[in-house]
């Protein structure tokens, strides 16, 4: 019985200012269907989810040729595109990607960064005049037959100017020639560029958004050409890839498809070796080992080789570059196809990267396929570098990297595992199922760390996932409501991004799949929003739709509180009021009134004091009169005839219910931090046994404020607890527990755990 | 001159990194009670803080293990920590200590600090300014609970809130 004048009070003050500046006419109900929040479907998009049967998308196909420069770190391409017009309309113009412009010295995303005098850094003041000759320079753009092609480049951006419009079912063939120079990743930033070995004095490529790139035209936004600002990522047609890397020889290359010269550039104790990795289930296969890695990372050789490779229905392609790489590989085997996992990665990455990298990439390819679809591509590469992780078709980009001496802490072990099964699962959500991060960032970051969390508690129990679990965003979704954005807003403006688009999403899902869903309606929908969308371009609705069709649950209500809103859960267990059934037994309810009467009475102190004293009545029996033995608490017969002729109108359901003794409990529940979601209730009885009642976010339907519900049992209930196994999220659960409770703080708990042993290194280094 | 000796010593702050593609944030639970006390527990990711420590001192800050328990002396963190946050009641500093700290394996490091205020607090200032000359786009959210219940997100351009 706690909190009720208090939150009656609060109630009282808040709900209007709440409600201020909203119409009272309209409709505010957390169950509002979502049909003006999201886009109509049509022939394109269904209402199930399902792409339309006029669905379509453009393609893109390129043949490049690509040279690098260790010297100088330039990197020079020619590039030939075939872009296919699949959609119903003619296309005046073409636009492409010139994402390396980000780091042109002009570059708008320089100038849009903001800050005070102290804000300042040696970057910051750096990019007020970057010193970085950065950005795509375009020394030709022909036509299939040579001659020149009109183009105008707007900052990231490029548009082909047509002669004549590109018809429906047509294609045009073109030709971009380009180069830049790569940028010091660890000094200027980015998702690619190089890391340069001061020891040896070697370079590390990992090459990406490095050639002109096709914008995607669709039936939602036209042609996506968003600018490239740095943050909201990419969203690229599907096409094929012929791709000849020219590289100085005696380095090793990684690449999104396959290595199709592999006669031409390996030796035939490497070509070997890769079809032995070919057969290798369990443990990965050296291709190029860490002596031999060692011994070529010393030398420079003389000439170039040329590494060609073929990718089939990707999006983009990535490529890295270096003399220091080792390589190894592990087949993974599917219903469907066999996949090659491989790692490439300097001396400085082991010995964690030869243990874990292929193995981890392994794990992440069998434990997503088996929440989505088969992986269909025929690699999955993992290449290290130092501090990111980025993602490409078939290959990515991953940190950790032991101390100097080989050792590693746990916390370096885990974040390098968790980086690889997150970038590696990018295959999936945008690679495959290919959302346009620049406008949605959850569609894939979101998405895919709900599943590197699934993933990752399979590779070992008790895996430390940063996100996933419910408590783990609690902090984020109480805070101060002027910085966080709904989960649907755009790329570019969304505050506090890792927990926006990474945290919140996943954990969406994940509370989708335990609470609200169950494991098997979500984990079907999800299947088949997955193969619905696999190589096609899906938006958010597809994915609201896709996952109520598929599980006959109405999730607009979700939907709207956890994607669309800034709410957050504080569901309150204000008050108790406790019930038994008055049968209107006047023997049993007189002998109650009487234990109750004569309890109060024992329990005065001063009757007790009085207990040994003879009273002036009991010494004087004239003073006796017909009260002295009149016993109120005895029934009369007047009172049992009564009670007899008014259970002779009962019937057998009144009867029965008035003979099962129960205990009735009325629970008062108040919603403040305004997200809806199910009443979770763990009731202990007085027996020490307990029974867990869980009721659905429609309870809140009528009434998203404040509910009020009676609960049955045989029983008497000791303690009530809501959201016993914090599954909800909520964010305060001093509010969830009767009789009230406190859980220690963070702080408390820290404070009273014994630390007394002195300091050392890591257990690792210990122990060596 | 004061302006140009600020300048002097930014420039001299070293290199820069960038963390893709996620933007981290910090987030502090200060507890007042009503007692007059202050319970605060702060979290960073481990990651971002050994860096901007290491530009801001030109030196590692190497964590340091209790058996499996890993974590920083609590001494090189309070000059970092306390140059960056700090809180007080009408333009009085509060003295702060930390307590201790934790890193957990999932890479975010805990430092508890407490301090003594007066009973019945009815305002506090807090600044923070944690990693955000490094990360342009960190978040410092900061919880309030206890006799001051209030939550404000701290950047680059706000630095300081006085919570009522």
């Amino acid at each position: 019985m706690f909190f009720n004048k208090y939150y009656s009070l609060i109630l009282t003050i808040t709900i209007p200012a709440i409600l201020f500046g909203q119409n009272p006419n309209l409709n505010y109900n957390k169950f509002k269907q979502l049909k003006e929040e999201v886009a109509t479907p049509n022939v394109f998009r269904t209402a199930s989810g399902a792409p339309g049967h006029q669905y379509y998308q453009n393609e893109a196909d390129y043949v490049m040729n690509i040279f690098l420069n260790d010297q100088n770190q330039k990197l020079t391409g020619s590039e030939t595109i075939k872009y296919h017009n699949n959609s119903p309309d003619e296309l005046e113009y073409l636009w492409i990607q010139l994402d390396q412009n980000k780091r042109a010295q002009n570059s708008d995303s320089y100038k849009i960064q903001t800050g005070d005098i102290k804000s300042l850094n040696t970057r910051s003041i750096k990019n007020m005049d970057p010193e970085f000759e950065g950005g795509f320079n375009i020394t030709s753009v022909t036509n299939s037959d040579g001659s020149s092609l009109s183009f105008t480049i707007n900052q990231t951006m490029m548009r082909i100017n047509l002669s004549k419009p590109l018809l429906p079912k047509e294609s045009f063939e073109f030709n971009i020639d380009w180069w830049y120079n790569i940028n010091d990743r660890l000094e200027i930033g980015g998702r690619s560029g190089y890391e340069y070995f001061e020891d040896d004095q070697n370079y590390l490529y990992t090459i990406a958004q490095f050639f002109p790139r096709m914008c995607v035209y669709n039936d939602t936004e036209g042609w996506q050409n968003k600018q490239f600002l740095g943050t909201g990522e990419f969203t690229l047609p599907f096409g094929d890839y012929d791709v000849k890397i020219s590289v100085p020889t005696g380095h090793i290359v990684a690449a999104t498809g396959e290595l199709v010269n592999a006669k031409e550039i390996l030796s035939s104790e490497q070509i070997e070796r890769l079809e032995k990795a070919k057969n290798s289930e369990k443990e990965p296969v050296f291709i190029v080992n860490e002596k031999e890695a060692i011994k070529n990372e010393k030398g420079v050789k003389k000439g170039i080789k040329i590494w060609h490779y073929k990718a089939e229905n990707v999006r983009d392609f990535g490529w890295a570059s270096s003399r220091k790489f080792i390589w190894d590989a592990m087949i993974v085997r599917q219903p469907s196809k066999d996949v090659l996992a491989m790692s490439f990665y300097p001396k400085e990455g082991n010995p964690l990267w030869e243990q874990y990298s292929t193995k981890v990439v392994a794990h992440t390819l069998k434990c997503y396929s088996k929440y989505t679809f088969d992986y269909p591509y025929p690699v999955a590469i993992s290449v290290h570098t130092k501090w990111i992780g980025m993602e490409y078709p078939m290959i990515c980009f991953n940190g950790g990297r032991p101390e100097k001496d080989g050792t590693y802490s746990k916390r370096t072990k885990y974040g390098m595992i968790g980086v690889i099964i997150h970038e590696v699962g990018h295959n999936y959500f945008p690679m495959i199922i290919n959302s346009d991060e620049r406008q949605w960032t959850w569609m894939d970051e979101g998405l895919n760390t709900f599943l590197q969390y699934l993933t990752e508690q399979e590779f070992e129990k008790g895996y430390p996932s940063r996100r996933g679990p419910a408590h783990k965003i609690v902090n984020y979704m109480k805070g101060d409501k002027d910085r966080i954005s709904p989960i649907m807003t755009n790329s570019e403006s969304i505050h506090q991004f890792g927990n926006n688009a990474y945290g919140k999403p996943a954990t969406a899902m994940n509370i989708l799949r335990e609470t609200i869903m169950g494991r098997e309606l979500f984990d079907y929908a999800f299947k088949i929003y997955s193969n619905r969308w696999m190589f096609k371009h899906p938006n958010p609705e597809d994915l609201f739709r896709s996952l109520e069709d598929a599980s006959s649950i109405d999730l607009d209500w979700f939907w709207r509180g956890w994607f669309y809103s800034t709410d957050h859960v504080d569901i309150s267990l204000d008050n108790i009021k406790y019930y038994r059934i008055n049968d209107q037994n006047p023997v049993t309810n007189k002998a109650e009134k009487k234990i109750n009467f004569t309890e109060v009475y024992n329990k005065d102190i001063s009757n007790q004091r009085n207990k040994e004293l003879v009273t002036y009545r009991e010494n004087d029996k004239g003073l006796e009169d017909f009260y002295t033995s009149y016993d109120p608490f005895k029934a009369t017969p007047k009172e049992i005839k009564k009670y007899e002729k008014f259970k002779e109108n009962l019937n057998e359901d009144e009867l029965e219910i008035i003979n099962s003794n129960q205990h009735f409990y009325e629970l008062e529940f108040s919603n403040i931090g305004g997200l809806v979601m199910p009443i979770i209730l763990d009731f202990t009885f007085s027996d020490n046994t307990n029974k867990i009642i869980k009721i659905p976010a429609e309870i809140w339907k009528k009434n998203s404020s404040q509910i009020t519900k009676v609960f049955a049992f045989d029983k008497e209930v000791n303690l009530i607890e809501l959201d016993p196994f914090m599954e909800t999220a909520d964010t305060d659960r001093s509010n969830n527990f009767w009789p009230p409770k406190m859980e220690p703080s963070k702080f408390e708990l820290y404070k009273y755990k014994n630390r007394r042993s002195r300091p050392s290194d890591n257990p690792m280094k210990k122990k060596k | 001159m004061k302006i140009y000796l600020s300048f002097l010593f930014i420039s001299f702050l070293g290199l820069w990194k960038t963390t893709y593609h996620e933007t981290y944030i910090s987030i502090s639970e200060i507890r007042i009670l009503k007692e007059g006390k202050i319970e605060l527990s702060l979290e960073l990711i481990a990651h971002d803080f050994e860096y901007v420590y290491q530009k801001s001192n030109s030196k590692e800050i190497k964590s340091v293990f209790n058996e499996e328990l890993e974590y920083y002396d609590n001494n090189l963190l309070k000059e970092f920590i306390f140059n960056h946050y700090s809180i007080s009641e009408r333009n009085n500093k509060i003295d702060l200590k930390i307590i201790g700290n934790e890193i957990n394996l999932d890479g975010i490091l805990i430092i508890y600090i407490e301090g003594d205020c007066k009973k019945n607090l009815k305002e506090l200032t807090v600044f923070n300014d944690l990693l955000v000359n490094w990360f342009p786009d960190q978040q410092n959210i900061v919880n309030l609970s206890g006799e001051l219940k209030s939550s404000f997100t701290f950047n680059k351009n706000i630095k300081t809130h006085v919570f009522q």
